[in-house]
């Protein structure tokens, strides 16, 4: 079966900057993966060409079998794309459910709306207690679940999740990894760009190392982890 | 204490939201019914507010819902203003009704309005500004120096009266009404829009344009849309304020004029539509209210604006809270639910 989200040697650029260098991977159905790398690797980077918001100069992008590469942010959304930003990046001035219902945009099914509203409020029971609240006086924590839950009301195939684990406490941390793995077993694929190298390695099924805009290293989670390359340099083990 | 403030704050509001409106129309419409000294420059002053208002309803538009700033907001009303001028005067012997002609304003300015916006697709913010503001003079320069076309800074004079279905609105009570007409009929359809899902794209997009498009929202059409839809407004204007003053001169068009309609959407409370009414009566008629004063109205004008803005910063009218505050269940309602 081919891959669900296949990127073949994109190359991206900022200007005359060049991003990625002929960045390759690909995520199945169903999996979770994770792109890892430290500062300036190319991780955002390579989210924002995969949504539409970059668009590579070379190399292409397939998903569900349909090239992606040059089409419009919002294409893509419709597509079945979804992207939880870098940051969290709610609409503060919005109430949380009005921010869900944002998420929905490109959707017409009103009942179906109403009903996967009641499910992220049952996924991030937070959310609920909030609903009506604007979402810029939630917490941190908070506005990143909601970040997560507008992305799903657009029903992705594919969730790309840009370091969620940016500013959060450790306690938090955790909760978030685990609603990432039950998001994905009710069967959303993810695609998850962090730091926190561990955490990520730690849910993910497969993994991808860039390095200054290429892919320097792949495989299985557990491979990874193994790897002295990894160890030394994102794992801090000597 | 601080339960107290929130309810004087509530009743506050709702004075502002209701009762005020309601005080301002009656008096709008009241004004040319009674006999009183100097009625018709009141007529006149207050019809020239309820022109601003229209402006403003335009830019607010730009500005308020697409949040897309907007300095060169003269330039469609000097469309709308000129193509009233082309299409009803002996300038070109072209004698047209006033309804066709203020219609075909709104539409030619609307469609320089979206052309216009297209280059400026990727502008955000204060660069978006300095492109308009450009080209808010580039038109302005245009018709100063299009001799053959425009007559330059000569203007176009005797430009028709309007007559609306047979009766001749240049009686300044019927001009009067038809400006407020127009500004609650443009009123009633802006608040359809805004409770839209075009409203709400708007409103994501001013908020995060980022994630807007993340949300699957084609900002590219949205910000077109509000380009046009405001730059109509301003056409509409144009037109009245052609029609009524009977002659225009590039002059009428200059940067002070977008200046002055921003100024009125800011005074009013960015946002909020009935604030740009409270703000067109107070920047525009005040200064006329003044003339008492003579020499210092100008100096008490700008006092009364800085004080203004110190006391409620974000103007007369702050945006409307989102709707769902009232929704007090905490459950989703199914009835205000997504708009689509």
């Amino acid at each position: 079966m081919a891959p669900l989200l296949q990127v073949n040697g994109i190359k991206t650029y900022y200007g005359n900057i060049c991003a990625l260098k002929g960045v390759t991977f690909e995520v199945n159905a169903g999996e979770i993966v994770c792109l890892i790398g430290s500062n300036g690797a190319g991780k955002t980077t390579t989210l924002k060409s995969i949504t539409g918001l970059l668009h590579p100069q070379e190399g292409s992008i397939f998903f569900n079998n349909e090239e992606i590469t040059l089409l419009d942010a919002h294409r893509i959304v419709e597509k079945g794309i979804s992207m939880v930003p870098e940051g969290r990046h709610v609409f503060s001035k919005l109430t949380t459910l009005e921010n869900l219902e944002m998420g929905a945009f490109t959707r017409k099914d009103r009942t179906a709306i109403q009903q996967d509203i009641e499910n992220v409020f049952q996924l991030f029971p937070r959310l609920k207690e909030r609903a009506k609240q604007s979402a810029g006086t939630l917490s941190g924590g908070e506005q990143q679940m909601l970040a997560i839950a507008r992305a799903l009301m657009a029903k992705p195939k594919l969730l790309l999740l840009d370091e969620p684990s940016m500013g959060l406490a450790p306690i938090l941390l955790e909760s978030i990894f685990d609603n990432i793995k039950e998001i994905n077993a009710q069967g959303t694929t993810v695609l998850l760009v962090e730091q926190n190298t561990k955490l990520a390695l730690a849910i993910a099924d497969r993994g991808y190392v860039l390095q200054t805009g290429l892919v320097s290293l792949s495989g299985m989670s557990k491979e990874l982890r193994e790897s002295e390359m990894v160890q030394k340099t994102y794992l801090g083990v000597a | 204490m601080k339960n107290k403030n929130r309810l004087t704050t509530k009743l506050d509001q709702r004075l502002l939201r209701t009762v005020l409106p309601a005080l301002i129309s009656v008096i709008i419409l009241s004004i040319p019914l009674f006999n009183f000294p100097q009625q018709n420059l009141w007529i006149r002053i207050i019809g020239y507010a309820g022109l601003y208002i229209i402006l403003g309803l335009g830019l607010l538009v730009h500005v308020g819902l697409a949040g897309m700033f907007d300095l060169g907001f003269a330039a469609f009303y000097a469309i709308g203003a000129y193509t009233c001028a082309f299409l009803a005067s002996p300038h070109f012997n072209i004698h047209l009704p006033f309804l066709v002609v203020i219609l075909i304003a709104g539409v030619l300015a609307a469609l320089v309005g979206s052309l216009i916006c297209i280059p400026v697709l990727k502008l955000r913010g204060d660069y978006l500004g300095i492109v308009t503001l450009g080209f808010g003079e580039i038109v302005r320069m245009l018709l100063m120096n299009l001799t053959d076309i425009t007559n330059g800074s000569q203007g176009i004079i005797q430009i028709d009266k309007p007559i609306i279905l047979g009766l001749n609105f240049s009686n300044g009570k019927y001009f009067y009404y038809f400006i407020f007409a127009l500004v609650a009929l443009l009123l009633f359809l802006l608040n359809r829009v805004i409770n839209s899902r075009t409203g709400r794209a708007w409103l994501a997009m001013r908020e995060d344009e980022d994630v807007a498009q993340m949300s699957g929202i084609d900002t590219s059409k949205y910000k077109i849309l509000a380009f046009a839809i405001g730059a109509f407004i301003g056409g509409l204007g144009g037109a009245i304020f052609a029609s009524w003053q009977g002659s225009i001169f590039p002059d009428n068009f200059n940067m002070n004029v977008s200046i002055n309609i921003l100024c009125v959407i800011i005074l009013g409370g960015l946002g909020n539509q009935m604030g740009v009414i409270l703000g067109a009566m107070a920047l525009i008629a005040l200064p006329d209210i003044l003339r008492g004063f003579s020499d210092y109205r100008m100096i008490i004008f700008g006092l009364l604006l800085i004080i203004m803005m110190i006391l409620r910063p974000q103007g007369f009218l702050p945006r409307k809270a989102p709707k769902f505050e009232e929704n007090s269940s905490g459950l989703p309602d199914t009835k205000k639910e997504v708009q689509s």
